[in-house]
């Protein structure tokens, strides 16, 4: 599962990206209590880097983060 | 005066009569000193004089109810006493034998008569029925919405799929986690010889031999278990396995003080049941419950059910079966019902955690109205069917060329897999990327002729 944050050029909003296990991809909203959120916030603060992007315009999958 | 010897009129009712003689009298009747009317019933009377009892159709007569004939005159300062005690009529006590077994009821069926009501089946409830005999029968099981805190427990609703390949974990069926990431168990949603009130159960088929374990849990958000809060509930489920399943397993009921807890969350059990594979039916569905107290202390701001097994001795294909889930107040296990009542309410309940739109029906459909935002990016707002517990996550098949956007007269695959602007509970706008489109332009987005395609909207714990 990788993580990977990226900006709406649209509504400015954060919106995070990811890679999960089965090939599927999910966006997450900055929602405090979406657990996906959750579970990304504590990704993070255990140390893990999480890069940023621009919002993807031709790729098939975002980039990979961590 | 009147002397009662049993509360509310049971029994015997002893009646006294007193005068004080002035001297001649041959006849007792009227009032005496206290108040009371002579009034007796015949045969029953007792006559004393100077407290000694004197003799009927000897000493004195009885016979109209209100007056008394003395033999002999009293004298001046004579104290005359009649008592008398209603009968008691033994033929009109409730005899025991009326009732047959545990749980009969006496029930009257007339005027001064009563039958006996047999016991009703369990889950049953005392209803008037004038056509009855005994004027009240048993009636239901009933079906009554919203009294199981458990949603999807008759695993009806399947919005992800009904088919499920040993190789993640994760929600399966909805409402429903399963830890499954070591490949144990596939999944899947099975119709032969459900329970009795269900179409559907689900079964977990070993995929996995050498590492036979495998847990199902529902997380109950806060605004759920506060209903439980200082009360005792009761989880009960129906179990099968297949004739070489061997395992043992336990179900757990845990809670947390986490508001809305999930995943992560720090558990506590409160009550628990462990039942060896042996005690398994076959063929037949065999039911376990628990029962526990639910503090009202803040400990228990969100609740789970928890169902860990462990496999004993197992090969590929063996499989374990579960139907009909409920956790409900009170101590005693009742028919199971659905959470929403009705097969719509379940999936209006299930949907505030999880909905999506696919093509499996149709893998050509369009889900939702869109506009170019930019010469390659479009954007379209999605309205869910019922608000959803947080702003969803949205999950896509991972695969762009799935999606497609028709813009004017032209239809174009997507170049990047659907992602969210911005979400609330209640709509997500949605942006889609394409080669090259006209700003300004309407269009639709949708699957791009595959049943792959999917928008699953999350909001679980």
């Amino acid at each position: 599962m990788k993580y990977q944050v990226i900006q709406s050029a649209l509504s400015g909003n954060d919106i995070i990206l990811r890679n999960n296990d089965d090939g599927t991809i999910s966006s997450i909203p900055t929602d405090p209590t979406n657990s996906d959120y959750q579970a990304y916030l504590a990704y993070v603060a255990n140390g893990n880097v999480v890069p940023d992007s621009t919002l993807p315009s031709n790729s098939s999958t975002p980039q990979a983060g961590n | 005066m009147t002397v009662t010897r049993h509360p509310n009129n049971q029994g015997v009712t002893l009646s006294q009569w007193r005068y004080n003689a002035t001297g001649g009298e041959t006849t007792l009747s009227g009032t005496d000193a206290f108040g009371a009317g002579l009034s007796y019933t015949v045969g029953a009377e007792e006559v004393f004089i100077n407290g000694v009892l004197i003799e009927r159709g000897v000493d004195y007569t009885a016979t109209s109810g209100t007056a008394i004939t003395l033999t002999n005159a009293l004298v001046a300062g004579d104290l005359a006493t009649v008592q008398s005690a209603t009968y008691f009529n033994v033929a009109n006590a409730i005899p025991k034998a009326t009732v047959a077994a545990k749980g009969d009821l006496i029930v009257g069926n007339g005027a001064s008569s009563v039958t006996n009501l047999g016991v009703g089946a369990d889950g049953t409830t005392l209803v008037a029925n004038s056509s009855a005999g005994g004027g009240v029968s048993w009636a239901g099981p009933s079906v009554a919405g919203g009294k199981n805190l458990l949603i999807n427990g008759g695993f009806d609703i399947w919005q992800r799929g009904t088919t499920f390949a040993a190789n993640t974990s994760g929600y399966y069926m909805d409402r429903w986690n399963n830890d499954n990431a070591n490949n144990n168990y596939t999944v899947t949603q099975q119709s032969s010889n459900p329970p009795a009130g269900s179409r559907y159960y689900v079964r977990y088929t070993v995929a996995n031999s050498s590492n036979p374990y495998v847990n199902i849990q529902q997380f109950i958000e806060t605004g759920q278990a506060q209903q439980a809060w200082g009360n005792t509930v009761t989880f009960s489920i129906k179990v099968r396995r297949n004739s070489t399943f061997a395992g043992t397993y336990a179900f757990q009921i845990d809670k947390s003080s986490t508001i809305d807890a999930g995943l992560g969350a720090t558990w506590t059990t409160i009550g628990s049941v462990s039942v060896p594979y042996t005690s398994l039916s076959t063929t037949n569905w065999t039911t376990f419950t628990i029962t526990a107290a639910v503090p009202n202390d803040g400990t228990a701001n969100s609740l789970r059910i928890h169902g860990n097994l462990i496999t004993i001795t197992t090969t590929v294909g063996d499989y374990i079966e579960f139907a009909q889930a409920q956790l409900e107040l009170g101590s005693i296990p009742t028919t199971f019902s659905r959470a929403g009542g009705t097969l719509q309410g379940e999936l209006a309940a299930a949907q505030r955690y999880y909905w999506r739109l696919d093509g499996s029906v149709n893998p050509v459909s369009w889900w939702h109205n869109t506009f170019v935002n930019t010469s390659t990016q479009v954007i379209g707002t999605i309205q869910y069917p019922v608000e959803m517990r947080t702003s969803p996550t949205l999950t896509t098949s991972g695969t762009a060329a799935n999606y497609r956007v028709i813009v004017g007269s032209s239809v174009a695959s997507c170049t990047s897999v659907p992602v969210i602007d911005q979400a609330t509970q209640r709509t997500t706008d949605l942006l889609y990327a394409i080669a090259s489109a006209t700003v300004g332009q309407a269009g639709m987005a949708g699957a791009n002729n595959t049943s792959a395609a999917f928008l699953g909207f999350s909001a679980e714990l």
